[in-house]
């Protein structure tokens, strides 16, 4: 079962990837249409033999065919993810081969913009392949072509010195790059959690609910009330009451299994049967959760949450140290205690769900670290607190 | 150092402004580094008092105002310093540098903008610095050993100036591409924590209700909880480093904060900065609201909740994504009705969970841009076309 609901999660982040891979890749795909085009007209300017201007052409309209079929095919999040790192070795290796082959003044340049396509992909294998093919191909113009940057005279050191700049500034990059793409990666993370622990905040509201307000949704009521509802809206629009079958068939649902459904309406396609599971006013189907979503549009004074306090952390960096740890130690306080909506955890209850929950990133790692250190002397203060015993520190 | 390097490996939970600081650090030392061999140096090699003198002084200001502004908590404002530095220290090579190297230091500069991946920043600065690096290439033609009557290196300086637009505009075009997507995740995070916020504040409610009716003991006020966070705090305080007495005032603070306004005791002239400063702090987490600590608890409780059927495949909330027949999307936009108009969703006016929405204000919702997202212009038809219907169930 929670393999299923971790498939649930991992389709979502797939699905947040694969729409930021897919933007970049149109990105990317257009950047290299109009850098197509330079180069051409470049070819064309330069007086390049029309041969080989068109066995050019053909190469680039190869690859932009490769790139734009797949993006309008959708194809899978992996292979947008290879085409990019295809991409990114075909336009570096392209440069070089222009560089070595064809006298055209300035071209090295052109590595930059081999690099700024690169960067556009999110993506953390084609940001190595970037920054090392940048390093590897600007150190081979250094070297190779040292006049490109009027070195011609050039000593060892200088062009150690010059080749230690490109380094640094490609690791820097790079930093940032990978930065930029653990935070997206983590941000996709946390909204499939988001919707996840939503659902199931809203079942514990629901169990909550039922027991203080002891108001339990009467399904009866619920379907015969359905059931007057659309013999009227099909009397008045004239028509045959083809809800019916279906309604009655969500209404069994709710005690029939679903092959049991399948044998008593075998004209309704498989299919058919377990969208309509989801209609069900079961826990755990989706129709409640989302009749009780809708229901909070009400009143929605459209406040804005500022993204500055999006995130909840018990390390906010502008909470002082002292704070921190008292806020945790509250956290932790109040789970070893029974609240009115449930009972008391384990100090390990605790922590196991500290980190199933992925809260435990969120505390101080020195903090999180002294509760596991200190664990006895923690579980003699909270004995002694729930017992009554007054502990001189 | 070990500290950097744990923060390095575990960026993605840190907050914007933790990386920013992060960044700044790592350039600012990089930045001594290279200031600490070039500037003695352009000292000796230069002749012009503006290199000799301004380029050192200005340099060490902009840089010494970054870190003061760094350490004292206003990143944002150090980036800037950090990247004027950088620049000054750039202009330390001027003088005896050629002009392919200013080229290249203009994409240096634009490097370091790119590595704090802040859109705003690039688009001044690097607008600024591409115009200047294109308007350097136009006026000084013949520095790059270039003759406009001959068309090969006519056509260098178009490449050079070509290759730094395009560098511009794609990178122009990453940072508009990532703004987009920010806000897009932005905007789906933060519309499922608002509704997680709604739900919590219905629990919270509940939670008050039972309290009242049962004559229980709030949390915040149960001795035993008192007990073990005093106890608890003290402890964790001094293994941090903490003197015990400052740990006790902040305990008995947070306690009594429980029984205060915050929001009217901020306004207090009379109240000292520090102390309002800790207010701040802990309002987010105190136990007697709907707040911060509420939505960290009920995310760790979401772990003990089965939400929904593992079968569910998917967070989809819109009808036609979920049923394919216009007829069970029929079904499903009156059950949700039904559930909207019968069931406890709605605080009343003493703020207790305890009514349903009326015709009314259900159709206010179905007339909302917010219902957008689960029924189709079709299915709120359906329910606007027969709207005397759906009021009599």
């Amino acid at each position: 079962m929670e393999s299923k609901i971790n498939q649930r999660i991992g389709r979502e982040i797939q699905k947040q990837k694969y729409r930021a891979h897919k933007n970049s890749a149109i990105i990317a795909t257009t950047m290299m249409g109009v850098y197509s085009l330079f180069l051409m007209t470049l070819f064309f300017v330069e007086s390049i033999p029309i041969n080989e201007i068109i066995l050019y052409l053909f190469v680039f309209v190869v690859v932009l065919s490769f790139n734009v079929i797949s993006i309008i095919n959708s194809w899978r999040f992996e292979w947008l993810t290879r085409l990019g790192m295809l991409n990114v070795l075909f336009i570096y290796t392209f440069i070089t081969y222009l560089l070595f082959n064809q006298s055209l003044p300035g071209i090295f340049a052109n590595l930059f913009i081999a690099f700024t396509i690169g960067f556009i992909y999110l993506d953390s294998r084609t940001a190595t392949l970037n920054h090392v093919l940048m390093t590897f191909t600007s150190s081979l113009v250094l070297w190779v072509f040292p006049e490109i940057l009027a070195v011609e005279e050039s000593t060892m050191a200088q062009l150690g010195i010059i080749n230690a700049s490109i380094v640094v500034v490609m690791i820097f990059l790079y930093l940032s790059a990978i930065f930029n793409i653990r935070m997206k990666q983590f941000n996709y993370e946390k909204l499939a959690k988001s919707k996840e622990n939503e659902y199931r905040i809203i079942q514990g509201l629901f169990d909550f609910q039922k027991e203080v307000l002891n108001d339990p949704i009467n399904t009866d009521v619920f379907f015969k009330d359905m059931h007057a509802f659309f013999e009227s809206f099909t009397q008045k629009l004239e028509m045959e009451n083809v809800f019916e079958k279906r309604l009655q068939l969500i209404e069994d649902l709710h005690q029939l299994s679903l092959s049991k459904a399948k044998k008593k309406y075998k004209e309704i396609p498989e299919e058919i049967i377990i969208e309509l599971q989801s209609l069900t006013l079961s826990d755990h189907q989706k129709l409640r959760y989302l009749a009780y979503r809708i229901s909070q549009i009400y009143g929605d004074s459209q406040t804005i949450i500022d993204p500055k306090d999006a995130f909840n952390s018990f390390r906010h960096y502008d909470d002082s140290e002292t704070v921190k740890i008292m806020v945790f130690s509250a956290f932790y306080v109040y789970f070893r205690h029974p609240d009115v909506d449930r009972d008391a955890y384990s100090h390990q209850a605790f922590m196991d769900l500290l980190n199933q929950s992925g809260i435990d990133r969120l505390v101080e790692p020195r903090i999180l670290k002294t509760f596991t250190e200190y664990q006895d002397v923690i579980e003699t203060i909270m004995t002694d607190a729930i017992d009554g015993v007054e502990v001189p520190l | 150092m070990r500290d950097l390097l744990l923060k390095i490996r575990n960026s993605e939970y840190l907050s914007n402004n933790e990386i920013l600081s992060i960044k700044i650090a790592l350039l600012l030392v990089v930045l001594f580094l290279v200031s600490a061999v070039s500037i003695p140096f352009s000292l000796i090699l230069t002749a012009t008092t503006v290199i000799q003198v301004i380029v050192p002084v200005a340099f060490l200001l902009t840089y010494g105002v970054a870190w003061i502004l760094l350490v004292s908590g206003a990143p944002r404002t150090a980036m800037h310093f950090s990247i004027l530095s950088f620049f000054i220290l750039m202009g330390s090579f001027l003088s005896f540098s050629n002009p392919i190297y200013i080229y290249l230091i203009v994409f240096a500069i634009l490097s370091v903008i790119i590595y704090y991946q802040e859109g705003f920043p690039f688009f001044v600065y690097g607008t600024i610095l591409t115009l200047f690096g294109v308007a350097y290439m136009l006026f000084n033609v013949d520095l790059f050993g270039g003759d406009t009557t001959q068309t090969s290196e006519t056509m260098q300086i178009i490449i050079y100036q070509v290759t730094l637009l395009l560098f511009y505009v794609y990178f122009l075009l990453y940072f508009i591409n990532s703004e987009v997507a920010n806000d897009r995740y932005y905007t789906e995070y933060l519309s499922s924590k608002k509704l997680t916020q709604k739900y919590l504040e219905n629990m919270v409610r509940l939670k008050d209700t039972k309290i009242e009716s049962e004559y229980l003991t709030p949390m915040h006020e149960r001795p035993s909880f008192q007990q073990a966070l005093t106890e608890l705090s003290t402890f964790l305080g001094e293994m941090n480093g903490k003197p015990a007495k400052e740990m006790q005032e902040l305990v008995e603070f947070y306690f009594y904060l429980h029984d205060i306004d915050i929001d009217e005791a901020m306004h207090q002239k009379t109240l000292k900065y520090k102390t309002k400063e800790t207010m701040r702090q802990l309002k987010k987490y105190l136990l007697n609201a709907n707040n911060e600590f509420t939505e960290l608890a009920y995310e760790l409780l979401a772990q003990t909740q089965e939400g929904l059927h593992p079968d569910v495949k998917n967070y989809e909330t819109a009808l036609d994504s979920i049923l394919r027949f216009e007829t069970d999307r029929i079904i499903a936009g009156a059950m949700i009705y039904r559930y909207l108009k019968q069931e406890v969703t709605q605080l009343d006016k003493w703020g207790r969970v305890a009514e349903s929405l009326e015709h009314g204000e259900i159709k206010s919702i179905f007339q909302s841009k917010a219902i957008k997202d689960y029924l189709n212009d079709r299915d709120i038809g359906v329910f606007l076309d027969n709207e005397e219907l759906y009021k009599k169930m």
